[in-house]
């Protein structure tokens, strides 16, 4: 998908009724669930870089936060229980963040024992690709390498929904 | 390191590309040419990180800038003043200490001007006790009294110990000299923090006990504050109000600061989201006291518009908002509005899509009744916009721009609205 057919789409403003586990109050809007993921390229908090093709197969959490966003800092333990539900070759959690103050977010990594990796969208990227515009904004991208959803705002991720829904791309039905 | 890049002339008629991004004219156009627009200057920052700029503009034109930086281990704040007609720009002056550093670059530091050539900018630093609060910090008062040369010692805002956020700040300058501050401050504990004021009547050497405004405020969109002529004090946040529905709403001081209004809603935009917006409105009033607000929503349909509103009655009630932008494939952000006293409005914003970064511009030289077609002031990908306009008519947008990839730029774009008499012989349709 280029990044065009993305913003065409987007714009069409597909607003995704109730019965996801992810609404009330639900915006989950501006995304073709049948497009592709852009590829990126990004480093992580301890400079590694990552690829998505590397992610592929997987089901994919991307994260958009920064530091100075408490809904965002609330819901990271959440997103740690949930990837402690998945082995890592069925889910990978990024936490996607343009706000680049590497040592303070290294403390709190630290304090809230998260285990799943930062990557610093320096030159805003992969935000401006995915059109995020207000934070927290979770991407979750299906095994297939394409968005499924959109979610603005904070979320308990380990509901029993949630990960009922994280299954469900696993293992569609 | 500070370059100006020339037209070919001191100052051109403006004709910057209309087809760039939005072209359709809001109500009667204003007659483009009547808008003068000088060179740019290209700030280098030498590989420093910078956040987007602040802009002021002195009776004079004189133009004052500030930005945060890091570098490295170095965080600061820093201030350029630029005389009018200066073609070069000199370096730009830290305004903090070696310690405290500047916290954060999510947002430049608030700038004001007052009387006789006094700078005053807010920024924050670490908090000295954060301890296992890697995120907490203190809001700091950084003032000039001789004209931008030096900065005195930063004086801390927030009265508080507790060891949190002290944040999203801005700050005025009353016609009688006193300075006004405001912020967001989590100092209760509560989800969501609350907003704050205090005043100095001594040029930010001394400043009144913090006053509690309104609680339950977004918890990452600034603050801002404006004074109108005859001394009233308007404050503008964006209040959480029930069911997460979050709404732009103004206060107002008529007694230097000691008190604010209850908050009145501006837009009734009924946007619910429980997360960050990180977007402040910006205000100004004009000779006859008109309050205008600008600010970023999205309401029930999650569609994100740039509106305008205005008060006849010192914020006490509002026009229908009115949508500035009319993006087509992209979105709109960040807007940023001058007023001065004749009633000339300067908005300026960004233009997002997946591709592109735009900053944009509109102005009404009629008190808001009509706008000229948004028009695109960027060459590269662009961002964080500002925006001063003096008496005079002189005006400045400044922005961040990835003038050679990767590193960001502030750009400055000066520009001269009509006087009354230019307007006079081109009377708004």
């Amino acid at each position: 998908m280029t990044p065009l057919s993305l913003l065409a789409s987007g714009f069409l403003g597909i607003t995704l009724a109730m019965g996801n586990p992810f609404s009330v109050p639900s915006t989950l809007s501006r995304v073709d669930i049948s497009q592709r993921l852009p590829a990126f390229q990004l480093r992580t908090l301890q400079g590694t870089p990552v690829h998505s093709n590397e992610l592929a197969g997987r089901v994919l959490i991307l994260n958009f936060w920064a530091t100075w966003c408490g809904p965002c800092k609330e819901e990271m333990p959440s997103l740690e229980r949930l990837r402690q539900k998945f082995p890592p070759n069925q889910l990978a959690i990024l936490a996607v963040t343009t706000d680049i103050r590497p040592q303070e977010i290294k403390v709190f990594w630290q304090q809230l024992e998260l285990h799943f990796d930062v990557l610093l969208d320096e030159q805003e990227e992969l935000s401006q690709a995915l059109m995020v515009r207000n934070l927290p904004t979770t991407v979750i991208v299906d095994t297939h390498g394409h968005l499924s959803q959109r979610i603005m705002g904070p979320r308990e991720w380990d509901s029993p929904e949630s990960v009922a829904y994280i299954h469900n791309l696993l293992s569609p039905k | 390191m500070i370059r100006p890049v020339l037209f070919g002339a001191t100052s051109v008629v403006l004709s910057i590309g209309l087809g760039g991004v939005v072209s359709l004219a809001l109500g009667a156009e204003p007659s483009v040419s009547m808008m003068q627009a000088g060179p740019k200057h290209i700030i280098d920052h030498k590989g420093m990180q910078t956040t987007g700029p602040m802009a002021q503009l002195d009776t004079d034109g004189t133009l004052h800038l500030a930005w945060g930086g890091e570098k490295q281990e170095e965080r600061g704040v820093f201030h350029l003043k630029v005389p009018p007609q200066q073609e070069e720009y000199p370096e730009p002056t830290k305004v903090n200490p070696s310690k405290p550093p500047a916290a954060s670059l999510h947002e430049p530091p608030a700038l004001a001007l007052g009387h006789n050539n006094d700078v005053y900018l807010t920024w924050t630093t670490p908090h000295p006790n954060a301890g296992g609060k890697p995120f907490a910090n203190l809001l700091l008062l950084s003032r000039s009294i001789d004209g931008g040369k030096t900065f005195l010692p930063p004086v801390q805002v927030n009265d508080d110990k507790a060891v949190t956020g002290h944040s999203f700040d801005n700050l005025t300058v009353s016609p009688n000299g006193s300075v006004h501050i405001s912020w967001l401050d989590a100092r209760e504990g509560k989800k969501d923090p609350a907003t704050y004021t205090v005043v100095s009547q001594d040029q930010g050497h001394t400043l009144s006990p913090n006053l509690k405004i309104d609680e339950s405020s977004c918890v990452c969109c600034r603050t801002h504050m404006t004074t109108a002529s005859d001394g009233t004090v308007y404050l503008a946040w964006r209040k959480v109000l029930s069911g997460a529905v979050r709404e732009t709403v103004v206060s107002r001081s008529t007694d230097n600061g000691k008190s604010f209004s209850p908050p009145v809603i501006v837009g009734h935009d009924q946007w619910v989201f429980e997360g960050c917006p990180h977007r402040p409105a910006t205000m100004g009033v004009d000779q006859h006291g008109r309050l205008y607000v600008t600010w970023y929503t999205e309401g029930p349909d999650d569609t994100p518009g740039v509106y305008l509103a205005y008060s006849d009655d010192q914020g006490k009630t509002f026009t229908p908002r009115r949508l500035l932008n009319m993006s087509k494939g992209t979105f709109p952000d960040h807007p940023q509005l001058a007023v001065n006293q004749a009633g000339h409005l300067l908005v300026s914003w960004e233009e997002q899509s997946p591709v592109r970064r735009e900053v944009v511009f509109t102005y009404s030289l009629d008190r808001g009744q009509t706008f000229s077609a948004p028009s695109k002031l960027n060459e590269k990908k662009a961002k964080s916009p500002a925006v001063a306009l003096n008496d005079a008519g002189q005006a400045v947008i400044a922005w961040s721009e990835q003038v050679v990839f990767p590193a960001w730029s502030t750009v400055v774009q000066p520009l001269s609205f009509p006087t009354s008499r230019t307007a006079q012989l081109h009377p708004i349709p």
